[in-house]
């Protein structure tokens, strides 16, 4: 354990630096972008005075160099002021973090869901190798893979929806509806979750689902799996408890690389379903060139990748024992 | 070799050698010409399928009278770059444009030609790309200005409109006509939004009396719904609801005439110097905290559009008209609790229509405002709806709810001082997608689907669909090409005028827009009575590509230097001898081979 909190120590030096680094790229790419945030904010409104003008560039400080707009912007990020919009008059700490439960409902339950279906089918694909069950979820993986989730999110409003009714087609909730009893708001809730949760996991678990696939059948054919054979332990044992472990390896990479990514919001799914969370904002705002909301949007995706990437080599140091932490 | 296969040979020698030169001579006559004039580079917005489509046929119509265009598409804030700002007034290769596809929507409320046809408004100083500098136009707008007599104004506005179609800085192409997604029971819905009162919105097999609630899908969250401060379209449907202005835009239901009409001001009476006006208030008009509007109410409004730090983008017109704030503090007189005098620095005939918008110019409560300094109202709750406080208005509803990125609940006021609402509750909910948006009203999630989710080639479809209405209407605005006056080729008036004749409009409207767009635009919205030239506009220009041709012949452009008439005919002479001699020449090697060839096999 000493090696480990060291190298946690180490780790979390080295993000530091890091950080500035992509607060930077992040701040030039925002500021490199063409067009102008103040012409975005009128709106391509006519009648408007250079003075007007003038007058909103210095109210946010747009007419200053930029390096001192970026020295204003770090100095504010690290006393965790993630600035103001000037778009919808809003801290931007306020506008993500409204939003940002949004996503992580939907999001993280939907890669729950996909784990529980990719890994459990994966390892049977494995097991079945060339069966007619492996040919099978194999083709439906490779469908659902190259199948693009918003076009699935439209499909599955028009038929289930539209068609037959079953699910509403969009939003959070029903509106213009009080709900007398708590349990009623949430089973209202879960119905408009249901579908963009659903192509979500669908569209995440595919790629689980190869990838869980592969490793296992990988893992299946190495050495340490006929010496366990050899020993007479039990098929149970053998698939489960040490194929299987080594099999996890990618995958949790791959799970906890898309969990940083997916906490900054499912962009498409949350457009197509009209799902208030970041993903929509990001789109909102970047039509309207919110440099301050999307330096934060951004800031939180990289924060979240990079928190995500030390979890995962700390979760690997214990799933693999032939990984040790320095 | 047999006499067959002579006689084999001889055809296909023959065929080949004549029907090549033959086909070369069709193939050139069909292709348009093989120089061009000069090339012009037109640039677009990336993601709309229409201007692709319009930009396409441009290229094909201009290469018919031996112009070469290229194409170049720019994402939106790109694109404004490129016409408006870093760009303006420079050639493509400076980073410019030659010539752009570009609208403009406008508003009903009054004619504002200053800011894209007057030469001060030349971007990017103003709104007016083309670099197009005409005294007599600048002296029309500006006389126009200058007096509050619609007639007079009218005149001068079609005479405006007569010089810049001779002069056509502009190819006006069509009126944009756009649709409405209904719920089929919805009636009395006005698509034009600075004329809509949805407090006047029917629902069929309803009564007043019945508890009735409605959903207007709208594209994304609103942002400055408190008053006075600058709105985009999102904002503006849903607090036109929440305020009153002092005077209204009119529709007459029948001869679709504007006209002002009494709101908030129950009259009006402009002096006859024109150097003040005197507004009368109705004594009943109640904010929805209860208080009483009154003019102190009125000239905070008024104050804070001329003064510098507020924000607001009305600034130029009410300064112009009643002087900057700080410089002339008492042009708004409050005479007493129900009268305000509005003094006229200079005749300004857009200040009254300015003052009939109901978001911007709805008014203000002095009793939670007037102690705010105006820079800070725009994070006022007002303005923000923080805290679960929403803004206080006088309008005909109130918001009620607001869950951020999802809706807006809006109620009705029951102490309205008009006509009471009919429909109790509008819920403004957010559906970015325009096919999901489109979806929940088929499937009646949804009542109302603003005409900026509606794409114009899901119209057709629509109208077949039994659960929806579709209501289409022409918008005030105007779409077509605009030139860089710059470019040296462009600067001719007769090559402005034989592109603008080589364009097929009534083919785009027919068939890129499948009719969702009407012949007849100018720089005056055709829905502006007044001021509208019936004779001048987009309508009156046929496809001519004859006419086209002499234009640019005018503009001392010579078609034989593209493709010269004596050296294609020359050319086609050249290929076709030289094919009668290579047939010539084979048909005489076949037989003298040939029959060489025939005794040696035999022996």
């Amino acid at each position: 354990m000493e090696g480990l909190r060291s190298y946690l120590i180490r780790r979390v030096l080295i993000m530091v630096p890091m950080f500035f680094g992509i607060a930077l790229v992040v701040f030039l790419l925002m500021h490199l972008a063409p067009g102008d945030p103040v012409q975005i904010m009128l709106g391509g409104r006519v009648q408007v005075t250079e003075e007007v003008i003038r007058n909103i560039r210095t109210r946010y400080g747009l007419d200053q160099p930029l390096l001192v707009q970026y020295w204003r912007w770090v100095t504010n990020l690290l006393q965790g002021d993630l600035g103001f919009s000037y778009v919808s008059n809003q801290p931007v700490a306020a506008l993500i973090g409204a939003r940002f439960w949004k996503t992580v409902q939907l999001t993280l339950t939907a890669q729950v869901l996909a784990v529980a279906m990719a890994v459990p089918l994966g390892v049977m694909a494995a097991l079945r190798y060339r069966s007619w069950t492996d040919n099978l979820l194999s083709g439906l993986s490779l469908f659902g893979y190259s199948m693009p989730s918003f076009w699935l999110g439209l499909m599955l409003v028009w038929l289930i929806a539209l068609k037959l009714g079953l699910l509403p087609s969009s939003g959070a909730r029903t509106v213009g509806v009080a709900f007398a009893a708590p349990w009623a708001a949430l089973v209202d809730q879960l119905k408009y979750m249901l579908m963009p949760v659903g192509v979500l996991a669908f569209n995440q678990s595919t790629f689980l689902f190869r990838l869980t696939r592969s490793s296992m059948l990988d893992a299946l054919k190495q050495d340490y799996v006929r010496t366990a054979r050899s020993k007479g332990l039990a098929e149970r044992v053998v698939v489960y408890r040490h194929a299987l472990r080594t099999a996890l390896l990618p995958l949790v990479t791959t799970i906890g690389l898309n969990l940083g990514y997916l906490l900054s919001g499912a962009v498409l799914i949350e457009t197509v379903f009209a799902w208030p969370g970041i993903g929509r904002l990001t789109v909102a705002m970047a039509l309207q060139r919110d440099y301050p909301t999307l330096m934060g949007i951004y800031m939180l995706l990289a924060v979240s990748m990079l928190v995500a990437t030390l979890l995962t080599d700390v979760l690997y140091s214990f799933i693999d024992p032939r990984v040790k932490l320095k | 070799m047999t006499r067959v296969q002579q006689w084999v040979a001889l055809v296909l020698v023959w065929a080949l050698s004549l029907g090549v030169p033959l086909a070369g001579t069709v193939g050139a006559q069909e292709e348009a010409f093989e120089r061009y004039f000069f090339t012009l580079h037109l640039v677009y917005r990336s993601d709309d399928l229409t201007d692709d489509a319009i930009a396409k046929i441009t290229k094909q119509e201009l290469a018919k009278i031996g112009i070469n265009v290229e194409l170049h598409t720019y994402e939106w804030g790109a694109l404004l770059d490129r016409i408006f700002f870093a760009g303006a007034q420079k050639l493509f290769e400076e980073g410019g444009q030659d010539m752009h596809i570009c609208y403009w929507i406008y508003d009903v409320a009054d004619v504002d030609p200053r800011s894209v046809w007057h030469s001060a408004a030349i971007s990017p100083a103003g709104y007016q790309p083309y670099v197009y500098k005409s005294g007599i136009v600048d002296a029309l707008i500006e006389a126009a200005e200058e007096t509050f007599d619609l007639e007079v104004r009218g005149e001068l506005y079609r005479k405006m409109q007569e010089e810049i179609y001779k002069d056509h800085p502009y190819a006006f192409l069509y009126i944009p006509k756009f649709a409405y997604v209904l719920n089929p029971n919805i009636e009395n819905f006005e698509p034009i939004e600075s004329l809509r009162q949805l407090s006047q919105v029917r629902v069929k097999g309803k009564t007043a009396a019945d508890d009735v609630q409605l959903v207007f899908q709208t594209g994304a969250e609103v942002k400055n719904i408190g008053p006075i401060l600058p709105k985009d379209t999102w904002t503006m449907i849903v607090a036109q609801n929440l305020y009153n202005p002092l005077i209204r835009l009119h529709k007459d239901p029948v001869t679709g005439e504007l006209s002002l009409a009494p709101d908030v001001a129950e009259s009006w009476e402009i002096a006859p110097d024109g150097k003040t006006i005197t507004f009368r208030l109705r004594r009943d008009v109640k904010f929805h905290d209860g208080t009483p509007l009154t003019a102190r109410d009125v000239k905070l409004t008024i104050d804070a559009h001329r003064a510098k730090d507020t924000g607001s983008v009305r600034y130029s017109i009410v300064a112009t008209a009643l002087g900057d704030l700080d410089e002339n503090p008492g042009a708004v007189e409050i005479v007493d609790d129900y009268t305000v005098v509005l003094h006229i620095k200079k005749p300004y005939a857009p200040l009254l229509s300015t003052l009939a918008d109901p978001t911007e110019f709805g008014i203000a409560p002095y009793h939670i405002w007037g102690q705010v300094p105006r820079s800070e109202w725009i994070n006022h709750w007002m303005n923000t709806g923080a805290d679960g406080r929403y803004p206080i208005g006088t309008g005909p509803y109130k918001i009620v709810r607001w869950v951020k990125d999802e809706f807006i609940e809006i109620q009705a006021n029951t102490d309205f001082h008009g006509e009471k609402a009919f429909v109790d509750r509008w819920i403004f909910r957010i559906i970015p997608e325009r096919s999901t948006a489109i979806a929940a009203a088929e499937k009646g999630e949804v009542d109302v689907v603003h005409y900026q989710s509606v794409p114009p080639a899901d119209v057709e479809r629509l109208q077949k669909v039994p659960q929806v209405k579709v209501l289409t209407y022409l918008h005030p605005g105007f779409n077509g090409i605009g030139f860089n006056l710059n470019h040296p080729a462009l600067n001719n008036v007769n090559v402005r005028w034989a592109i603008s004749y080589a364009l097929p409009r009534q083919h785009i409207i027919d068939n890129i827009l499948k009719g969702m767009g009407a012949p007849g635009a100018g720089p005056v919205p055709v829905q502006v009575t007044w001021a509208y030239n019936k004779e001048y506009n987009s309508g009156t220009i046929p496809y001519d590509l004859e006419k086209a041709r002499q234009l640019m012949e005018q503009a001392g452009y010579r078609y034989e230097y593209l493709r010269p008439a004596a050296e294609a005919r020359g050319f086609a002479m050249g290929t076709f001898i030289g094919g009668l001699v290579v047939g010539a020449v084979l048909t005489l090697a076949i037989l003298i081979f040939g029959r060489r060839r025939a005794p040696a096999v035999n022996a």
